[in-house]
Protein backbone atom coordinates (compact mmCIF):
# COMPACT_ATOMS: atom_id res chain seq x y z
CA UNK A 1 0.00 0.00 0.00
CA UNK A 2 2.89 2.26 0.79
CA UNK A 3 4.41 1.51 -2.59
CA UNK A 4 1.11 2.29 -4.21
CA UNK A 5 0.96 5.63 -2.45
CA UNK A 6 4.52 6.48 -3.44
CA UNK A 7 3.77 5.58 -7.00
CA UNK A 8 0.73 7.80 -7.03
CA UNK A 9 2.74 10.75 -5.81
CA UNK A 10 5.34 10.14 -8.50
CA UNK A 11 2.70 10.07 -11.20
CA UNK A 12 1.20 13.32 -9.99
CA UNK A 13 4.61 14.91 -10.03
CA UNK A 14 5.07 13.72 -13.57
CA UNK A 15 1.76 15.18 -14.67
CA UNK A 16 2.47 18.48 -12.96
CA UNK A 17 5.91 18.77 -14.45
CA UNK A 18 4.78 17.99 -17.95
CA UNK A 19 1.53 19.80 -17.76
CA UNK A 20 1.30 20.47 -21.45
CA UNK A 21 2.20 16.95 -22.54
CA UNK A 22 -0.16 15.17 -24.90
CA UNK A 23 -3.16 13.22 -23.63
CA UNK A 24 -1.46 9.95 -24.38
CA UNK A 25 1.12 10.84 -21.82
CA UNK A 26 -1.60 11.26 -19.22
CA UNK A 27 -3.05 7.91 -20.13
CA UNK A 28 0.35 6.31 -19.61
CA UNK A 29 0.56 7.99 -16.22
CA UNK A 30 -2.82 6.64 -15.20
CA UNK A 31 -1.84 3.16 -16.23
CA UNK A 32 1.37 3.38 -14.26
CA UNK A 33 -0.63 4.30 -11.20
CA UNK A 34 -2.72 1.18 -11.56
CA UNK A 35 -5.85 3.17 -12.23
CA UNK A 36 -8.93 0.93 -12.16
CA UNK A 37 -7.08 -2.21 -11.09
CA UNK A 38 -7.35 -4.14 -7.82
CA UNK A 39 -4.89 -2.54 -5.43
CA UNK A 40 -3.76 -5.74 -3.80
CA UNK A 41 -2.53 -7.28 -7.10
CA UNK A 42 -0.97 -4.21 -8.71
CA UNK A 43 2.77 -4.34 -9.35
CA UNK A 44 4.94 -1.76 -7.63
CA UNK A 45 4.98 1.56 -9.41
CA UNK A 46 8.51 2.50 -10.31
CA UNK A 47 8.21 5.35 -12.72
CA UNK A 48 10.92 8.01 -12.58
CA UNK A 49 11.43 11.30 -14.28
CA UNK A 50 14.70 11.39 -16.18
CA UNK A 51 16.40 14.57 -17.34
CA UNK A 52 18.31 14.19 -20.61
CA UNK A 53 20.77 16.82 -21.76
CA UNK A 54 23.39 17.15 -24.49
CA UNK A 55 25.74 19.72 -25.98
CA UNK A 56 24.26 22.09 -28.56
CA UNK A 57 25.09 21.53 -32.21
CA UNK A 58 26.74 24.42 -34.02
CA UNK A 59 25.03 24.00 -37.40
CA UNK A 60 22.77 26.96 -38.08
CA UNK A 61 20.10 24.72 -39.57
CA UNK A 62 19.71 22.82 -36.31
CA UNK A 63 19.13 26.07 -34.44
CA UNK A 64 16.46 27.60 -36.62
CA UNK A 65 12.95 26.77 -37.80
CA UNK A 66 12.79 23.22 -39.11
CA UNK A 67 15.72 22.13 -36.95
CA UNK A 68 16.12 20.45 -33.60
CA UNK A 69 16.87 17.10 -32.07
CA UNK A 70 15.42 13.63 -32.08
CA UNK A 71 15.85 11.53 -28.95
CA UNK A 72 15.68 7.76 -29.26
CA UNK A 73 15.16 5.60 -26.18
CA UNK A 74 15.02 1.86 -26.62
CA UNK A 75 11.44 0.60 -26.37
CA UNK A 76 9.99 4.11 -26.26
CA UNK A 77 8.48 6.44 -28.85
CA UNK A 78 10.95 8.83 -30.43
CA UNK A 79 10.90 12.26 -28.81
CA UNK A 80 11.20 15.33 -31.02
CA UNK A 81 12.79 18.39 -29.46
CA UNK A 82 12.24 21.06 -32.09
CA UNK A 83 13.67 24.53 -32.38
CA UNK A 84 10.99 26.95 -31.25
CA UNK A 85 12.52 30.38 -30.71
CA UNK A 86 15.66 32.19 -29.66
CA UNK A 87 19.25 31.56 -30.62
CA UNK A 88 19.28 27.77 -30.33
CA UNK A 89 17.17 24.64 -30.21
CA UNK A 90 16.60 23.19 -26.72
CA UNK A 91 19.18 20.67 -25.56
CA UNK A 92 17.25 19.13 -22.68
CA UNK A 93 14.13 17.07 -22.30
CA UNK A 94 12.36 15.24 -19.51
CA UNK A 95 11.06 11.71 -19.91
CA UNK A 96 9.17 9.38 -17.61
CA UNK A 97 10.57 5.86 -17.54
CA UNK A 98 9.84 2.70 -15.61
CA UNK A 99 12.47 0.57 -13.97
CA UNK A 100 14.78 -0.97 -16.49
CA UNK A 101 17.79 -0.51 -18.69
CA UNK A 102 17.58 1.75 -21.72
CA UNK A 103 19.82 2.83 -24.53
CA UNK A 104 19.54 6.51 -25.33
CA UNK A 105 20.91 8.40 -28.34
CA UNK A 106 20.30 11.81 -29.86
CA UNK A 107 20.38 12.93 -33.48
CA UNK A 108 20.23 16.48 -34.77
CA UNK A 109 18.13 17.47 -37.75
CA UNK A 110 17.73 20.48 -40.02
CA UNK A 111 15.49 21.50 -42.87
CA UNK A 112 18.27 21.71 -45.45
CA UNK A 113 19.03 18.47 -47.27
CA UNK A 114 22.01 17.34 -49.36
CA UNK A 115 19.96 17.57 -52.56
CA UNK A 116 19.35 21.25 -51.95
CA UNK A 117 15.68 20.91 -51.10
CA UNK A 118 13.99 21.31 -47.76
CA UNK A 119 13.08 17.74 -46.98
CA UNK A 120 15.72 17.81 -44.31
CA UNK A 121 18.78 15.99 -43.11
CA UNK A 122 19.49 13.99 -40.00
CA UNK A 123 22.83 13.53 -38.27
CA UNK A 124 24.33 10.25 -37.26
CA UNK A 125 23.38 9.30 -33.69
CA UNK A 126 25.36 10.51 -30.73
CA UNK A 127 27.41 8.05 -28.75
CA UNK A 128 24.74 5.84 -27.14
CA UNK A 129 24.17 6.15 -23.41
CA UNK A 130 23.12 3.21 -21.26
CA UNK A 131 20.59 4.35 -18.70
CA UNK A 132 19.55 2.26 -15.70
CA UNK A 133 16.34 3.40 -14.02
CA UNK A 134 16.03 1.95 -10.47
CA UNK B 1 -11.18 5.84 -3.44
CA UNK B 2 -9.50 9.13 -2.65
CA UNK B 3 -6.75 8.18 -5.00
CA UNK B 4 -9.24 7.51 -7.77
CA UNK B 5 -10.96 10.85 -7.18
CA UNK B 6 -7.66 12.68 -7.33
CA UNK B 7 -6.84 10.96 -10.57
CA UNK B 8 -10.17 11.92 -12.07
CA UNK B 9 -9.71 15.50 -10.94
CA UNK B 10 -6.26 15.60 -12.44
CA UNK B 11 -7.51 14.11 -15.68
CA UNK B 12 -10.24 16.71 -15.88
CA UNK B 13 -7.77 19.51 -15.27
CA UNK B 14 -5.37 18.16 -17.83
CA UNK B 15 -8.21 17.84 -20.31
CA UNK B 16 -9.14 21.44 -19.76
CA UNK B 17 -5.57 22.51 -20.34
CA UNK B 18 -5.33 20.46 -23.52
CA UNK B 19 -8.59 21.96 -24.72
CA UNK B 20 -7.20 25.41 -24.09
CA UNK B 21 -4.01 24.53 -25.90
CA UNK B 22 -6.03 23.33 -28.83
CA UNK B 23 -7.80 26.65 -29.02
CA UNK B 24 -4.48 28.45 -28.91
CA UNK B 25 -3.17 26.17 -31.62
CA UNK B 26 -6.18 26.89 -33.80
CA UNK B 27 -5.47 30.58 -33.55
CA UNK B 28 -1.77 30.07 -34.23
CA UNK B 29 -2.44 28.13 -37.40
CA UNK B 30 -5.06 30.46 -38.82
CA UNK B 31 -4.26 31.36 -42.45
CA UNK B 32 -2.54 34.68 -42.80
CA UNK B 33 -1.36 36.76 -45.70
CA UNK B 34 2.14 35.58 -44.92
CA UNK B 35 1.21 31.97 -45.58
CA UNK B 36 -0.65 32.63 -48.82
CA UNK B 37 0.88 30.94 -51.84
CA UNK B 38 0.86 31.94 -55.47
CA UNK B 39 -1.03 29.46 -57.68
CA UNK B 40 1.35 27.78 -60.07
CA UNK B 41 4.14 27.81 -57.52
CA UNK B 42 2.85 24.64 -55.90
CA UNK B 43 1.32 21.27 -56.80
CA UNK B 44 -2.36 22.11 -57.23
CA UNK B 45 -3.92 19.25 -55.30
CA UNK B 46 -1.30 18.44 -52.69
CA UNK B 47 -0.29 19.72 -49.27
CA UNK B 48 2.47 18.80 -46.86
CA UNK B 49 1.24 18.23 -43.33
CA UNK B 50 3.21 17.84 -40.13
CA UNK B 51 1.38 15.93 -37.44
CA UNK B 52 2.20 16.17 -33.78
CA UNK B 53 4.80 13.63 -32.68
CA UNK B 54 2.29 11.48 -30.78
CA UNK B 55 0.70 10.25 -34.01
CA UNK B 56 2.20 7.18 -35.63
CA UNK B 57 2.01 6.59 -39.38
CA UNK B 58 -1.22 4.59 -39.19
CA UNK B 59 -2.92 7.29 -37.13
CA UNK B 60 -1.82 9.99 -39.57
CA UNK B 61 -3.19 7.98 -42.48
CA UNK B 62 -6.50 7.49 -40.68
CA UNK B 63 -6.85 11.19 -39.86
CA UNK B 64 -6.14 12.13 -43.47
CA UNK B 65 -8.53 9.49 -44.81
CA UNK B 66 -11.29 10.79 -42.56
CA UNK B 67 -11.13 14.03 -44.50
CA UNK B 68 -11.45 12.18 -47.79
CA UNK B 69 -7.79 12.83 -48.56
CA UNK B 70 -4.96 10.37 -49.22
CA UNK B 71 -1.44 10.08 -47.87
CA UNK B 72 0.86 9.88 -50.88
CA UNK B 73 4.06 9.49 -48.88
CA UNK B 74 5.58 9.75 -45.45
CA UNK B 75 8.42 12.22 -45.84
CA UNK B 76 11.80 11.51 -44.39
CA UNK B 77 11.08 14.02 -41.63
CA UNK B 78 9.40 13.27 -38.30
CA UNK B 79 5.63 13.68 -38.60
CA UNK B 80 5.56 15.02 -42.17
CA UNK B 81 3.29 13.49 -44.80
CA UNK B 82 2.47 14.41 -48.39
CA UNK B 83 -1.28 14.52 -48.87
CA UNK B 84 -3.47 14.64 -51.97
CA UNK B 85 -6.79 16.42 -51.32
CA UNK B 86 -8.22 16.79 -54.84
CA UNK B 87 -11.34 18.50 -56.16
CA UNK B 88 -13.67 20.05 -55.16
CA UNK B 89 -11.55 21.49 -52.35
CA UNK B 90 -9.28 24.41 -53.05
CA UNK B 91 -5.79 24.80 -51.70
CA UNK B 92 -7.00 27.44 -49.26
CA UNK B 93 -9.74 25.17 -47.96
CA UNK B 94 -7.42 22.22 -47.56
CA UNK B 95 -4.83 24.28 -45.74
CA UNK B 96 -7.43 25.86 -43.48
CA UNK B 97 -8.75 22.42 -42.57
CA UNK B 98 -5.33 21.25 -41.46
CA UNK B 99 -4.35 24.53 -39.85
CA UNK B 100 -7.41 24.23 -37.61
CA UNK B 101 -6.82 20.58 -36.80
CA UNK B 102 -5.44 20.24 -33.27
CA UNK B 103 -3.58 17.10 -34.33
CA UNK B 104 -1.51 19.09 -36.81
CA UNK B 105 1.53 21.24 -36.13
CA UNK B 106 1.92 22.69 -39.61
CA UNK B 107 0.54 22.54 -43.13
CA UNK B 108 1.81 24.10 -46.31
CA UNK B 109 1.55 23.79 -50.08
CA UNK B 110 3.88 21.37 -51.84
CA UNK B 111 5.92 24.11 -53.48
CA UNK B 112 7.50 23.65 -56.89
CA UNK B 113 11.20 24.35 -57.20
CA UNK B 114 13.01 24.77 -60.47
CA UNK B 115 16.58 24.40 -61.57
CA UNK B 116 18.75 27.03 -60.02
CA UNK B 117 19.51 29.97 -62.24
CA UNK B 118 23.20 30.12 -62.98
CA UNK B 119 25.00 33.38 -62.32
CA UNK B 120 25.22 35.73 -65.28
CA UNK B 121 29.00 35.90 -65.41
CA UNK B 122 29.94 35.94 -69.06
CA UNK B 123 32.35 32.98 -68.97
CA UNK B 124 30.37 30.89 -66.48
CA UNK B 125 29.79 28.23 -69.12
CA UNK B 126 33.50 27.38 -69.02
CA UNK B 127 33.48 26.67 -65.28
CA UNK B 128 32.99 22.93 -65.51
CA UNK B 129 34.01 22.52 -61.87
CA UNK B 130 30.86 24.35 -60.84
CA UNK B 131 28.55 23.01 -63.53
CA UNK B 132 29.82 20.11 -65.59
CA UNK B 133 27.55 19.57 -68.57
CA UNK B 134 30.23 17.83 -70.60
CA UNK B 135 31.25 21.12 -72.17
CA UNK B 136 34.52 21.45 -74.05
CA UNK B 137 36.95 23.89 -72.44
CA UNK B 138 38.25 25.99 -75.31
CA UNK B 139 41.43 27.10 -73.57
CA UNK B 140 42.28 23.67 -72.14
CA UNK B 141 45.85 22.53 -71.68
CA UNK B 142 44.97 19.19 -70.08
CA UNK B 143 43.37 16.31 -71.92
CA UNK B 144 40.53 15.42 -71.64
CA UNK B 145 39.11 18.86 -72.28
CA UNK B 146 35.53 17.69 -71.82
CA UNK B 147 34.01 15.27 -69.38
CA UNK B 148 31.06 13.76 -67.61
CA UNK B 149 27.95 15.80 -66.86
CA UNK B 150 27.44 16.06 -63.13
CA UNK B 151 31.10 15.46 -62.26
CA UNK B 152 31.39 18.79 -60.48
CA UNK B 153 31.30 20.20 -56.96
CA UNK B 154 27.49 20.62 -56.85
CA UNK B 155 27.67 24.26 -55.89
CA UNK B 156 24.65 25.66 -57.74
CA UNK B 157 22.19 24.19 -55.22
CA UNK B 158 24.20 25.65 -52.38
CA UNK B 159 23.93 29.09 -53.99
CA UNK B 160 20.20 28.94 -53.29
CA UNK B 161 21.14 29.20 -49.63
CA UNK B 162 24.31 31.26 -49.47
CA UNK B 163 26.52 33.19 -51.87
CA UNK B 164 28.00 35.76 -49.50
CA UNK B 165 31.02 34.56 -47.54
CA UNK B 166 32.37 38.03 -46.81
CA UNK B 167 31.95 37.56 -43.06
CA UNK B 168 34.87 35.12 -43.19
CA UNK B 169 38.35 36.37 -44.08
CA UNK B 170 40.20 33.99 -46.39
CA UNK B 171 43.95 34.44 -46.64
CA UNK B 172 45.58 33.52 -49.94
CA UNK B 173 49.19 32.82 -48.92
CA UNK B 174 50.75 32.73 -52.36
CA UNK B 175 52.34 34.92 -55.07
CA UNK B 176 50.10 37.85 -54.16
CA UNK B 177 46.76 38.83 -55.64
CA UNK B 178 45.90 41.16 -58.50
CA UNK B 179 43.55 43.19 -56.36
CA UNK B 180 42.59 45.48 -59.27
CA UNK B 181 41.22 42.64 -61.40
CA UNK B 182 37.58 43.36 -62.20
CA UNK B 183 36.21 40.23 -60.50
CA UNK B 184 38.37 40.63 -57.39
CA UNK B 185 38.52 44.34 -56.66
CA UNK B 186 35.24 44.35 -54.74
CA UNK B 187 35.91 41.15 -52.85
CA UNK B 188 39.24 41.98 -51.22
CA UNK B 189 39.86 42.16 -47.49
CA UNK B 190 39.47 45.55 -45.87
CA UNK B 191 42.35 45.74 -43.46
CA UNK B 192 41.97 49.41 -42.67
CA UNK B 193 44.41 52.26 -43.38
CA UNK B 194 47.45 50.18 -42.50
CA UNK B 195 46.77 47.78 -45.36
CA UNK B 196 45.54 49.86 -48.31
CA UNK B 197 46.32 47.03 -50.74
CA UNK B 198 44.28 44.38 -48.94
CA UNK B 199 47.16 42.44 -47.48
CA UNK B 200 50.92 42.40 -47.15
CA UNK B 201 54.09 41.27 -48.89
CA UNK B 202 56.78 39.22 -47.16
CA UNK B 203 58.86 38.94 -50.35
CA UNK B 204 59.53 42.63 -50.82
CA UNK B 205 58.76 43.48 -47.19
CA UNK B 206 56.11 46.08 -47.90
CA UNK B 207 52.36 46.30 -47.75
CA UNK B 208 51.69 45.84 -51.46
CA UNK B 209 50.94 42.21 -52.32
CA UNK B 210 50.31 42.82 -56.03
CA UNK B 211 50.79 39.55 -57.91
CA UNK B 212 53.43 39.57 -60.68
CA UNK B 213 52.97 35.86 -61.34
CA UNK B 214 49.26 35.08 -61.67
CA UNK B 215 49.09 31.94 -59.53
CA UNK B 216 47.81 33.63 -56.37
CA UNK B 217 45.32 35.67 -58.38
CA UNK B 218 44.01 32.51 -60.00
CA UNK B 219 43.57 30.88 -56.61
CA UNK B 220 41.83 33.98 -55.24
CA UNK B 221 39.35 34.01 -58.13
CA UNK B 222 38.37 30.40 -57.56
CA UNK B 223 37.66 31.18 -53.93
CA UNK B 224 35.86 34.45 -54.35
CA UNK B 225 35.62 36.11 -57.76
CA UNK B 226 32.53 38.31 -57.74
CA UNK B 227 29.51 36.32 -58.86
CA UNK B 228 26.51 37.34 -60.90
CA UNK B 229 28.07 40.66 -61.90
CA UNK B 230 27.87 40.04 -65.66
CA UNK B 231 31.67 39.88 -65.88
CA UNK B 232 34.11 37.04 -66.37
CA UNK B 233 33.72 34.28 -63.84
CA UNK B 234 32.44 33.59 -60.35
CA UNK B 235 34.14 32.05 -57.36
CA UNK B 236 32.73 29.44 -55.02
CA UNK B 237 31.69 32.50 -53.01
CA UNK B 238 30.06 35.35 -54.94
CA UNK B 239 31.03 37.79 -52.24
CA UNK B 240 34.21 37.29 -50.26
CA UNK B 241 36.85 38.90 -48.12
CA UNK B 242 40.19 37.87 -49.63
CA UNK B 243 43.37 38.75 -47.77
CA UNK B 244 46.38 38.84 -50.08
CA UNK B 245 49.53 37.53 -48.38
CA UNK B 246 52.51 37.43 -50.70
CA UNK B 247 55.12 34.86 -49.69
CA UNK B 248 56.21 33.50 -53.10
CA UNK B 249 58.20 35.58 -55.58
CA UNK B 250 57.51 36.28 -59.23
CA UNK B 251 58.83 32.82 -60.11
CA UNK B 252 56.50 31.23 -57.55
CA UNK B 253 59.26 30.40 -55.06
CA UNK B 254 59.36 31.16 -51.34
CA UNK B 255 61.05 30.14 -48.12
CA UNK B 256 60.02 28.73 -44.77
CA UNK B 257 60.67 32.15 -43.26
CA UNK B 258 58.39 34.09 -45.60
CA UNK B 259 55.63 31.48 -45.50
CA UNK B 260 55.65 31.35 -41.69
CA UNK B 261 55.44 35.12 -41.58
CA UNK B 262 52.54 34.95 -43.96
CA UNK B 263 50.64 32.38 -41.94
CA UNK B 264 51.23 34.28 -38.72
CA UNK B 265 50.05 37.52 -40.34
CA UNK B 266 46.89 35.88 -41.58
CA UNK B 267 46.13 34.39 -38.18
CA UNK B 268 46.81 37.58 -36.25
CA UNK B 269 44.73 39.69 -38.64
CA UNK B 270 41.57 37.66 -38.44
CA UNK B 271 41.69 35.13 -41.24
CA UNK B 272 39.61 32.04 -40.44
CA UNK B 273 40.56 30.14 -43.60
CA UNK B 274 44.05 30.00 -45.10
CA UNK B 275 44.75 28.59 -48.56
CA UNK B 276 48.29 27.48 -49.36
CA UNK B 277 48.63 26.09 -52.83
CA UNK B 278 52.34 25.41 -52.43
CA UNK B 279 54.50 22.36 -51.83
CA UNK B 280 57.98 21.15 -50.98
CA UNK B 281 59.35 17.62 -50.85
CA UNK B 282 61.82 16.51 -48.23
CA UNK B 283 62.46 16.84 -44.52
CA UNK B 284 59.94 17.83 -41.90
CA UNK B 285 59.76 21.61 -41.50
CA UNK B 286 59.43 22.26 -37.77
CA UNK B 287 59.05 26.02 -38.06
CA UNK B 288 56.30 25.73 -40.66
CA UNK B 289 54.60 23.07 -38.53
CA UNK B 290 54.63 25.45 -35.57
CA UNK B 291 52.89 28.10 -37.64
CA UNK B 292 50.12 25.63 -38.49
CA UNK B 293 49.86 24.76 -34.81
CA UNK B 294 49.42 28.44 -34.04
CA UNK B 295 46.67 28.62 -36.64
CA UNK B 296 45.01 25.63 -34.99
CA UNK B 297 45.17 27.33 -31.60
CA UNK B 298 43.38 30.29 -33.16
CA UNK B 299 40.68 28.14 -34.75
CA UNK B 300 41.88 28.70 -38.30
CA UNK B 301 41.19 26.10 -41.00
CA UNK B 302 44.14 25.56 -43.34
CA UNK B 303 43.65 24.12 -46.83
CA UNK B 304 46.67 22.96 -48.86
CA UNK B 305 47.44 21.32 -52.20
CA UNK B 306 48.68 17.73 -52.49
CA UNK B 307 51.21 18.60 -55.20
CA UNK B 308 51.59 17.98 -58.93
CA UNK B 309 54.21 15.22 -59.27
CA UNK B 310 51.99 12.13 -59.48
CA UNK B 311 53.54 11.14 -56.17
CA UNK B 312 52.24 8.95 -53.39
CA UNK B 313 52.76 11.32 -50.48
CA UNK B 314 52.55 8.41 -48.05
CA UNK B 315 55.10 6.05 -49.57
CA UNK B 316 56.82 8.03 -52.31
CA UNK B 317 58.26 10.81 -50.23
CA UNK B 318 56.64 13.34 -47.96
CA UNK B 319 55.36 16.66 -49.24
CA UNK B 320 54.84 19.63 -46.95
CA UNK B 321 52.56 21.19 -45.88
CA UNK B 322 50.35 18.35 -47.15
CA UNK B 323 51.94 15.75 -44.90
CA UNK B 324 51.54 17.75 -41.72
CA UNK B 325 49.09 15.94 -39.48
CA UNK B 326 47.42 18.91 -37.81
CA UNK B 327 43.67 18.43 -37.40
CA UNK B 328 42.98 21.89 -38.85
CA UNK B 329 44.81 21.07 -42.09
CA UNK B 330 43.08 19.55 -45.11
CA UNK B 331 45.12 18.37 -48.11
CA UNK B 332 43.52 18.22 -51.54
CA UNK B 333 44.10 16.06 -54.64
CA UNK B 334 42.91 17.04 -58.12
CA UNK B 335 40.50 15.19 -60.38
CA UNK B 336 39.65 15.85 -63.98
CA UNK B 337 36.45 16.48 -65.90
CA UNK B 338 35.52 12.80 -65.61
CA UNK B 339 36.05 12.54 -61.84
CA UNK B 340 39.28 10.61 -62.51
CA UNK B 341 42.35 11.42 -60.45
CA UNK B 342 44.34 13.86 -62.59
CA UNK B 343 47.45 12.32 -64.08
CA UNK B 344 49.73 14.80 -62.31
CA UNK B 345 47.98 14.82 -58.93
CA UNK B 346 49.75 13.56 -55.84
CA UNK B 347 47.74 11.30 -53.59
CA UNK B 348 48.03 9.59 -50.20
CA UNK B 349 45.68 7.24 -48.43
CA UNK B 350 46.64 8.74 -45.07
CA UNK B 351 47.91 12.20 -45.99
CA UNK B 352 45.55 13.51 -48.69
CA UNK B 353 42.01 14.10 -47.47
CA UNK B 354 39.67 14.72 -50.41
CA UNK B 355 39.65 15.50 -54.12
CA UNK B 356 38.37 18.50 -56.07
CA UNK B 357 38.44 19.64 -59.71
CA UNK B 358 41.94 20.66 -60.79
CA UNK B 359 42.19 20.54 -64.58
CA UNK B 360 41.44 23.28 -67.09
CA UNK B 361 40.24 25.73 -64.49
CA UNK B 362 39.42 29.23 -65.68
CA UNK B 363 39.99 32.04 -63.20
CA UNK B 364 41.30 35.55 -62.69
CA UNK B 365 44.91 36.39 -63.60
CA UNK B 366 47.71 38.90 -63.14
CA UNK B 367 48.31 41.88 -65.42
CA UNK B 368 47.39 45.47 -65.98
CA UNK B 369 44.29 44.55 -67.97
CA UNK B 370 41.52 44.40 -65.40
CA UNK B 371 39.64 41.88 -67.51
CA UNK B 372 42.39 39.28 -67.66
CA UNK B 373 41.63 35.59 -67.08
CA UNK B 374 43.55 32.37 -67.64
CA UNK B 375 42.97 28.63 -67.70
CA UNK B 376 45.48 26.53 -65.78
CA UNK B 377 45.72 23.11 -64.16
CA UNK B 378 46.95 21.79 -60.81
CA UNK B 379 46.15 20.73 -57.27
CA UNK B 380 46.48 24.43 -56.42
CA UNK B 381 43.13 24.97 -58.09
CA UNK B 382 41.56 22.04 -56.26
CA UNK B 383 42.81 23.44 -52.96
CA UNK B 384 41.26 26.82 -53.72
CA UNK B 385 37.86 25.27 -54.34
CA UNK B 386 37.99 23.67 -50.90
CA UNK B 387 39.11 26.95 -49.33
CA UNK B 388 36.06 28.58 -50.89
CA UNK B 389 33.89 25.83 -49.49
CA UNK B 390 35.45 26.27 -46.05
CA UNK B 391 34.66 29.99 -46.15
CA UNK B 392 31.09 29.26 -47.21
CA UNK B 393 30.65 26.76 -44.36
CA UNK B 394 31.91 29.23 -41.78
CA UNK B 395 29.77 32.02 -43.19
CA UNK B 396 26.65 29.84 -43.14
CA UNK B 397 27.43 28.44 -39.69
CA UNK B 398 29.03 31.25 -37.71
CA UNK B 399 29.58 29.02 -34.69
CA UNK B 400 31.61 26.46 -36.63
CA UNK B 401 35.06 25.53 -35.39
CA UNK B 402 37.84 24.38 -37.68
CA UNK B 403 36.93 20.81 -36.73
CA UNK B 404 33.36 21.34 -37.88
CA UNK B 405 34.66 22.69 -41.18
CA UNK B 406 36.98 19.74 -41.72
CA UNK B 407 34.21 17.28 -40.87
CA UNK B 408 31.73 18.90 -43.22
CA UNK B 409 34.25 19.06 -46.07
CA UNK B 410 35.47 15.51 -45.78
CA UNK B 411 32.38 13.65 -44.58
CA UNK B 412 29.96 15.72 -46.61
CA UNK B 413 31.70 14.80 -49.84
CA UNK B 414 30.64 12.40 -52.57
CA UNK B 415 32.32 9.01 -52.92
CA UNK B 416 34.51 8.90 -56.00
CA UNK B 417 35.90 5.59 -57.20
CA UNK B 418 39.09 7.19 -58.46
CA UNK B 419 39.85 8.58 -55.00
CA UNK B 420 39.19 5.36 -53.06
CA UNK B 421 42.46 4.21 -51.52
CA UNK B 422 44.12 7.37 -52.80
CA UNK B 423 42.73 9.71 -50.16
CA UNK B 424 41.65 9.45 -46.53
CA UNK B 425 37.97 9.92 -47.28
CA UNK B 426 37.71 8.58 -50.82
CA UNK B 427 35.47 11.54 -51.45
CA UNK B 428 35.24 14.37 -53.92
CA UNK B 429 33.95 17.58 -52.42
CA UNK B 430 30.23 18.31 -52.74
CA UNK B 431 29.35 21.80 -51.65
CA UNK B 432 25.63 21.22 -51.15
CA UNK B 433 26.16 18.03 -49.18
CA UNK B 434 28.74 19.71 -46.99
CA UNK B 435 26.39 22.61 -46.35
CA UNK B 436 23.69 20.17 -45.23
CA UNK B 437 26.04 17.97 -43.20
CA UNK B 438 25.20 17.73 -39.49
CA UNK B 439 27.61 16.49 -36.88
CA UNK B 440 26.20 13.97 -34.39
CA UNK B 441 25.35 15.55 -31.03
CA UNK B 442 27.83 15.07 -28.20
CA UNK B 443 27.86 15.13 -24.41
CA UNK B 444 24.64 13.22 -23.80
CA UNK B 445 23.87 12.82 -20.09
CA UNK B 446 20.94 11.49 -18.09
CA UNK B 447 19.87 12.21 -14.53
CA UNK B 448 17.24 10.03 -12.86
CA UNK B 449 15.13 12.13 -10.49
Amino acid sequence: MLKKRNGYVLCMAMIDARFIAAAVFLAAGLAACGGGGAESSSPPVTTHSVALAWEPNRESGVNRAGGGYQVSISGQPTIIVPYTAGPAAPTTTMVSLNTGSYTVAVRAFAALDPQGGDTGSLSAPSQPLTLNVP
Amino acid sequence: MKALLRLLATAALAGAVLSLLNQVAAVSFAPTAETAAVPGSYVADEVLVKFKPVFAAQSRTAIVAARGHAVLANLNRPGWVRVRFGAPQTMAQALAAYWNDPDVEYAQPNYIYRATAAPNDTQYGQLWAFKNIGQNIGTASYIPASGTPGADINVEKAWDHITDCSSVVVAVVDTGVNYTQEDLAGNMWNGGPGFPHHGTDFVDSDNDPMDPNGHGTHVAGIIGAAGNNAKGITGVCWKASIMAVRVLNAAGIGTSASIIQGVDFAVSHGAKVINMSLIRGGDFDQAFSSAITNAQANDVAVVVAAGNEANDNDAGGTRYPCNFTHPNLTCIAAFDQNYALASFSNWGATSVDVGAPGTNILSTWAGTNASIYNTITGTSMASAEVAGLAAMLRAYNPQFTFADVVNAVTKGGRAAASLAGKTVSGNAIDVMSSLAFINPPTGLTAAVQ
